[in-house]
């Protein structure tokens, strides 16, 4: 796949297709002291306004990696612009309300297995997910005949770099990703002036497996590489005030197909919501009132 | 849905984390103006006690807002004495057409959101039916004039936004006689009303109406032309009347009144011959 999509790209000079890796040594790595997060807590998130100048509005996400051991304590760095309201196209036709268009991308260098300059299917899908979440937040009535294009790239996605290869592949840390995306989404939509019904905030839970002995257990917000197995996961956007859900996203087996369990992963997951969207309303506080410091 | 109603059992519904700068707004509403910042979905108060404004919505007979920006209240404006009666019909989308509204203070929602005075400019504002905007002829055709919108209101635009002005909308009377030629020119400033949101690509203007119509003008010479009737500007180097009969049509500041060259009508009042209306005479060429 990947090597499909470097070749339909003739414009540019690609690097290397396939992956990038620190050397891996023969002795096993110092194992590494995990710090425990609290129950109900989810990693530290960063969030800034208006970074971008060039953009009707934009904002910029980091989340600590509690647990680092290379220079860079961040384990999934977003940035979001937002371009907009602004004209339609003359060949699009009439639309009473906004058209929502987002893109997805992940920096060439955002994970271990390099990514082509083309948008892959994993990175149309996330942009599909993020047009649902946000759709639902928007007025959209509010501006006719006018379209907003949001764009998030992901500077760094949220793998461990030391992992060896072919380790935990399965996407699971997508779905942190998309959580991401949604979070720094909503707070660009609100730089930018646009009308929304609330601030959506994204948010994970997944059922995992912390040594491979130890029985299944709900975690907020999981750092995949912290655990040995994940066995499902759940990313929702969610508006706090409202009570509403505008996007769920859910992934994995389920032992013996359980709906309690099922039940209890997305009310986890709202709990990582409203965590996430109290990032956010300080972060659009601050950036109205900098002088004034809120916490 | 579903799983958000659940969750609502499962949990204690904490309060909503915005909710406590609440307080201060409704003790800021004894005020005639109050500002504190709000955040979208942030509750302003219920609907039975305020009437919304621009940046704000209605959600189950509450106020929220809807933008990032600094709050404002504004009492209605009090008349004094008596309601005077009405002396003219107003148009529909004036903000004190509605009398209900009008005896409850407005709350709105402005977005002066960022630091830098450059960011402020880029806010952006759509036309709307029944603005008057500024514009500029972009091309002529015998059928319609397409014109880029500048400014509306006081608001400069960042964007482009396209407009029409068909040939049936430059005049109120004599629309048969109307030639689009005769009227606009490429690079003319015009003044005009949005009267509908348009087909795909143009909002729809008119400028039938007197205050309405080109306001800059420039000779095929290069020199600004000024108006000397009410539907004619002239070039005051080459002396030029105009190769056309009614180029331009002029808005009511300039509504003289000329036939065959010369004033007509007595020295303070006459009657327009396009508009039927008496007009101050005021002839200063």
């Amino acid at each position: 796949m990947e090597v499909r999509v470097a070749m339909a790209d003739r414009r540019r000079v690609n690097g290397p297709v396939g992956t990038t890796l620190p050397p891996i040594y023969d002795s096993p790595a110092p194992s590494r002291s995990r710090t425990e997060k609290p129950e109900n807590a989810i990693r530290k998130i960063f969030l800034k306004t208006g970074v971008t100048p060039s953009a009707s509005g934009s904002a910029y996400l980091e989340l600590e990696n509690p647990n680092a051991t290379g220079p860079s304590n961040t384990s999934l760095k977003l940035t979001c612009t937002v371009h907009g309201p602004r004209a339609l196209p003359r060949s699009a036709p009439f639309s009473p309300h906004i058209i929502l268009t987002t893109h997805v991308k992940y920096a060439p260098f955002a994970t271990k297995q390099r990514r082509g300059y083309l948008r892959d299917a994993s990175e149309r899908d996330l942009g599909v997910h993020l047009e649902t979440a946000l759709r639902g937040v928007i007025i959209a009535d509010r501006w006719p005949k006018s379209g907003v294009d949001i764009i998030v790239t992901i500077i760094e996605g949220d793998q461990d770099r030391n992992a060896p290869e072919n380790q935990h592949e399965e996407g699971w840390d997508t779905m942190n990703v998309l959580s991401g995306c949604i979070t720094v989404a909503s707070a660009a939509i609100a730089d930018a002036g646009i009308d929304c019904v609330d601030t959506v905030a994204g948010g994970v839970a997944a059922l995992v497996a912390k040594e491979a002995s130890s029985p299944p257990s709900v975690v907020l917000d999981p750092a995949v590489a912290d655990y040995y197995k994940i066995y499902a996961a759940c990313c929702i956007a969610y508006l706090p005030t409202r009570d509403e859900v505008t996007n769920i996203w859910f992934k994995g087996q389920l032992p013996g197909a359980n709906v309690t369990l099922y039940n209890n992963l997305v009310e986890r997951s709202l709990v990582a919501c409203r965590n996430a969207n109290r990032v956010i309303v300080t972060a659009l506080k601050q950036s109205i009132t900098p002088e004034q410091e809120v916490s | 849905m579903l799983f958000a109603s659940q969750s609502h059992i499962a949990f204690t519904p904490s309060p909503p984390p915005n909710a406590a700068p609440l307080q201060a707004i409704m003790a800021a509403a004894a005020m005639v103006q109050a500002q504190t910042v709000a955040i979208p979905g942030q509750l302003l108060g219920p609907s039975n006690k305020y009437s919304a404004g621009p940046g704000t919505h209605i959600h189950e007979s509450n106020l929220y807002s809807s933008l990032l920006g600094t709050i404002s209240i504004t009492q209605p404006e009090k008349t004094p004495g008596p309601a005077k009666r009405m002396h003219r019909i107003a148009a529909l989308n004036t903000p004190n057409a509605s009398s209900s509204s009008s005896t409850l203070p407005t709350i709105s929602v402005s977005p002066v959101n960022s630091s830098t005075a450059e960011q402020q400019d880029k806010r952006e504002v759509l036309p709307e039916v029944g603005n008057v905007v500024l514009c500029r002829v972009t091309r002529i055709t015998p059928r319609e004039a397409t014109v880029s919108i500048l400014t509306i209101g006081d608001a400069v635009l960042s964007a482009q936004w396209q407009g029409v002005v068909r040939v049936q909308d430059v005049r109120a009377t004599e629309k048969d006689r109307v030639k689009i030629y005769e009227s606009f020119r490429p690079g003319d400033i015009v003044r005009a009303q949005v009267i509908s949101l348009g087909d795909q690509a143009n909002y729809y203007l008119s400028t039938a109406n007197n205050e309405l119509g080109v306001i800059m003008a420039t000779s095929e010479a290069g020199n600004t032309m000024s108006p000397v009737s009410w539907k004619e500007y002239k070039d005051p180097e080459t002396g030029l009347p105009n190769l056309f009969e009614e180029r331009l049509k002029a808005p009511e500041i300039q509504h003289y009144l000329i036939y065959n060259d010369k004033p007509v009508g007595n020295e303070n009042m006459a009657s327009c011959r396009s508009c039927y209306k008496a007009h101050q005479w005021k002839y200063e060429a």
